[in-house]
């Protein structure tokens, strides 16, 4: 089924660009936020979130925050995610009062490192309170980084998915291909981040250009709503005669997307063109033909066409692609057990900083989703003993929440 | 005396098993004779964790009850709770054959069948069929059907669910013990029979059953089950998180929540301590505001939680009964108040109606579902003789006007 938005809406749902905010986090956020800030025209606002205030005062950002400064002290989260959210539960406020009057927060980070994977659900869940709709664009490690990062990541994404609209997420292993085989690490890691920034421009373009077919951020909304808040993107760009094929091609060969595989799982395709005036209904046509050959029957396709006066006669496709059924699944009470652990350890005023307590990331093995780690019990004490008596039965989930864990730690109460 | 006047409730319970033994008078009023009781263990959240011990438990609980009733028992009927349970509404109608009018008994029960062509999980059972409405050619509130005149019968159904395994698992336990269990009844469903009168159920009543391993709900509106089903946490959550919270081991963590807990709005602000003399515990001091807070924030959230599930804002105006609170944690001082306070409609603490017995037994609320699994035994007993008389009645009437 396709479904065009309608063109009454043309004016009414394009927002206004100083709504849209992009947030770096961490190493890997900054990273993005500042091939952002070097290219013409950024697209947003752009803000970087840093516990490590020397990364900070290098970045090229207009905007920057300090989180944390009392628990990481102005170094990085050197890796553990709870010094992260300790760091991101410290500066709430400045967090919430970053995202206040935002409708459309792109937050980007890399997860498996301390900072983006502790930090970045703190940062959703703020703005998503502060009335943002939240677009996260994050990289997941390499898988020769090792399994405590991957699950450190895993955890996050699955965390992190529940306060956003979606998750654009990069395996690092699948960015590498973007480039062949015999490019230079800097150009490998260069062609990374360009994907990453297409990403975020794409989206941003989406919701803040005038459209020709408005996507709002509506439509968004309603394309996301239950579907895995994990998304697949493609994007192609091209000009010339045969733009809107070639567009397409690359679109669709980007290995982010499985080269096109992907797509035949159920669920929703959202297809974006950007264009000047010169976009033809026939090149429409053209890349919807190309795209509904590749489509699972029950899949549902979103269109929007926005306008760029800068294209130069270029067309640029983006896809968006959320399968309904999740991909690589993290358990979801593995993951709420974790998430509850940090602000226990807060607000039970248990000795200690945060930074003293073990590893959090350690305990995901024990869900036996991958054989291949090699955790052991004894790496996973707190979040069990949160559960005190009920440490050796199956959770109660109840809204993605585990009850055996203490009502009072899930609710923030302070104890004296 | 026969024994089909002799009934026996079993609960086994996260926080104890409860044995109930009750006859059948002459007059036909249920008198109790004789309970047991025992704490139980390796039972968690309502489900049997450890079958040995569990099984010593309950036949230490049995055997107290026979000894005061003077009689061995030798058929139970058990209550099952736990997290699998699950209920759904239906909807089953049938046509009545062509060469009668009149509703019979095996029509009510072909009915009940359709209603339960629903597809449930593979490896789930159905528990209960509970008749809410019954419609003769689609005109509704019929309360029996039995002998009317119509053309189609439909009725709609409260169907309660569960997991094959774990209700065996439940009862293997009592087979263990040499008992046969006739009878399976959810413990929101005997609590129920317990602490409500036909009155309670015609204005619309909310039951929670806070046990201590699970909360076991079950809503009436115009006199029947509208909704039903348990939350794995109970008052050994409480404990739970007083013992994590104060940092007091378990023992006390219990003892704070019986003898000093309250979990009324407003009880947070208290001010004071209470003073701990154990030996073992360097503690001392626990600060009165936060065992209050601890205890209040679980009990608010369970009652929060029900009130999502339920969507509860919808029939509050059909719940002129308001809350019944029931079940060993409904003791919890404050409970009600935080009920009403949450609900936004007046909460009760509920002990088991009275019957002729000890009368102990109707001054708790933790006897509610065992002495509810013997009132309810005896319900379906009635049911059963009801229909055997209507169907002697029948044959006979059929012998004078033939093909009746």
């Amino acid at each position: 089924m396709i479904t065009a938005g309608p063109s009454e809406r043309l004016a009414a749902s394009v927002a206004p660009v100083s709504a849209c905010k992009v947030i770096g986090l961490g190493n890997a956020g900054l990273a993005m936020v500042a091939r952002l800030a070097g290219e013409e025209g950024a697209p947003a606002d752009l803000v970087a979130v840093h516990t490590d205030d020397k990364a900070l005062s290098a970045s090229p950002a207009p905007r920057k925050l300090q989180i944390g400064p009392g628990v990481a002290k102005g170094l990085g989260a050197g890796g553990d995610a709870a010094r992260g959210r300790a760091s991101a539960s410290e500066s709430l406020t400045e967090l919430r009062a970053e995202c206040t009057g935002t409708e459309l927060l792109i937050l980007c980070a890399g997860l498996g490192g301390g900072t983006g994977s502790g930090a970045a659900p703190v940062v959703a869940e703020q703005a998503k309170k502060a009335g943002a709709l939240v677009v996260a664009v994050v990289t997941l490690p390499f898988a020769a980084e090792g399994s405590r990062k991957r699950e450190l990541a895993e955890e996050a994404l699955a965390r992190l998915g529940r306060h956003c609209l979606t998750v654009l997420c990069f395996e690092n292993d699948r960015m590498v291909e973007v480039s062949p085989a015999d490019a230079s690490l800097g150009e490998a890691l260069g062609a990374a981040a360009g994907v990453l920034s297409l990403a975020v421009r794409a989206v941003t373009q989406m919701v803040s250009l005038p459209a020709l077919m408005p996507m709002g951020l509506d439509e968004l909304l309603q394309m996301f709503e239950g579907a895995d808040a994990r998304a697949h993107f493609g994007y192609g760009v091209a000009g010339g005669n045969a733009r809107a094929r070639e567009a397409m091609e690359q679109a669709m060969a980007s290995p982010l997307l499985d080269e096109g595989r992907l797509l035949a799982e159920p669920g929703r395709v959202l297809l974006h063109l950007t264009g000047d005036e010169s976009v033809t209904l026939a090149e429409l046509q053209t890349a919807l033909k190309h795209l509904s050959p590749r489509l699972g029957l029950s899949t549902q396709v979103h269109v929007g066409v926005a306008n760029d006066p800068e294209a130069d006669g270029r067309l640029a496709v983006t896809i968006l692609a959320c399968t309904r059924s999740g991909l690589p699944p993290v358990l979801p009470e593995e993951d709420e057990e974790l998430s509850s652990v940090p602000d226990a350890a807060e607000v039970v005023e248990t000795a200690g900083s945060p930074s003293d307590k073990p590893a959090k990331s350690s305990k995901r093995g024990k869900g036996g989703k991958k054989p291949e780690t090699e955790q052991t019990q004894e790496e996973l004490p707190l979040d069990q003993a949160m559960r005190g008596r009920f440490k050796d039965l199956d959770p109660t989930m109840v809204d993605g929440e585990d009850l055996d864990i203490p009502a009072f730690i899930r609710m923030r109460i302070r104890l004296k | 005396m026969a024994r089909a006047n002799l009934h026996v409730g079993l609960e086994i319970g996260t926080s104890k098993v409860a044995a109930v033994i009750a006859e059948t008078r002459s007059d036909g009023l249920l008198r109790i004779i004789g309970t047991g009781e025992a704490p139980s263990r390796g039972v968690r959240k309502g489900e049997i964790v450890d079958i040995g011990k569990i099984t010593l438990c309950l036949t230490d609980a049995v055997a107290e009850a026979e000894e005061k009733a003077d009689r061995e028992i030798t058929e139970v009927v058990a209550s099952v709770t736990g997290a699998h349970l699950e209920s759904l509404n239906n909807r089953g109608g049938i046509p009545i054959p062509d060469d009668r009018d009149e509703i019979e008994d095996e029509d009510v029960h072909e009915v009940e069948q359709s209603a339960l062509d629903v597809s449930i999980p593979a490896g789930n059972v159905f528990l209960h069929t509970m008749v809410q409405n019954f419609y003769v050619d689609g005109q509704e509130g019929v309360s029996s059907p039995l002998g009317m005149i119509g053309r189609k019968l439909e009725a709609e159904f409260h169907i309660v669910h569960g997991t094959k395994t774990r209700i065996q698992n439940s009862l293997r336990c009592i087979r263990e013990a040499s008992l046969k269990v006739t009878n399976v009844v959810t413990s929101a469903v005997a609590s129920a029979h317990a602490v409500l009168d036909q009155a309670d159920r015609e204005s619309g009543v909310l039951v929670i059953d806070i046990g201590g391993g699970t909360t076991d709900y079950i809503l009436f509106r115009d006199g029947s089950v509208r909704q039903s089903g348990v939350l794995a946490v109970g008052g050994d959550h409480v404990t739970n998180d007083i013992s994590i919270g104060l940092r007091v081991p378990t023992k006390w963590a219990d003892k704070l929540k019986l003898e000093e807990a309250d979990v009324a709005p407003g009880a947070t602000a208290a001010r004071g301590t209470v003073q701990i003399e154990d030996p073992t515990y360097a503690g001392g001091e626990i600060e009165r505001a936060s065992l209050n807070k601890v205890a209040e924030a679980r009990a608010r959230e369970i009652f929060t939680l029900l009130k999502r599930r339920l969507q509860f804002d919808r029939q509050a105006q059909f719940i002129g009964g308001g809350i019944v609170l029931t079940g060993g944690t409904a003791e919890l001082k404050g409970l009600a108040a935080l009920a009403t306070d949450v609900f936004g409609v007046p909460a009760r603490v509920a002990s088991p109606r009275p019957l002729m017995g000890p009368t102990a037994l109707f001054e708790s609320p933790r006897w509610s579902t065992a002495v509810g699994l013997v009132l309810y035994a005896q319900a379906a007993q009635e049911a059963l003789e009801e229909i055997s008389v209507f169907d002697r009645l029948r044959s006979k009437i059929s012998r004078i006007i033939p093909g009746l």
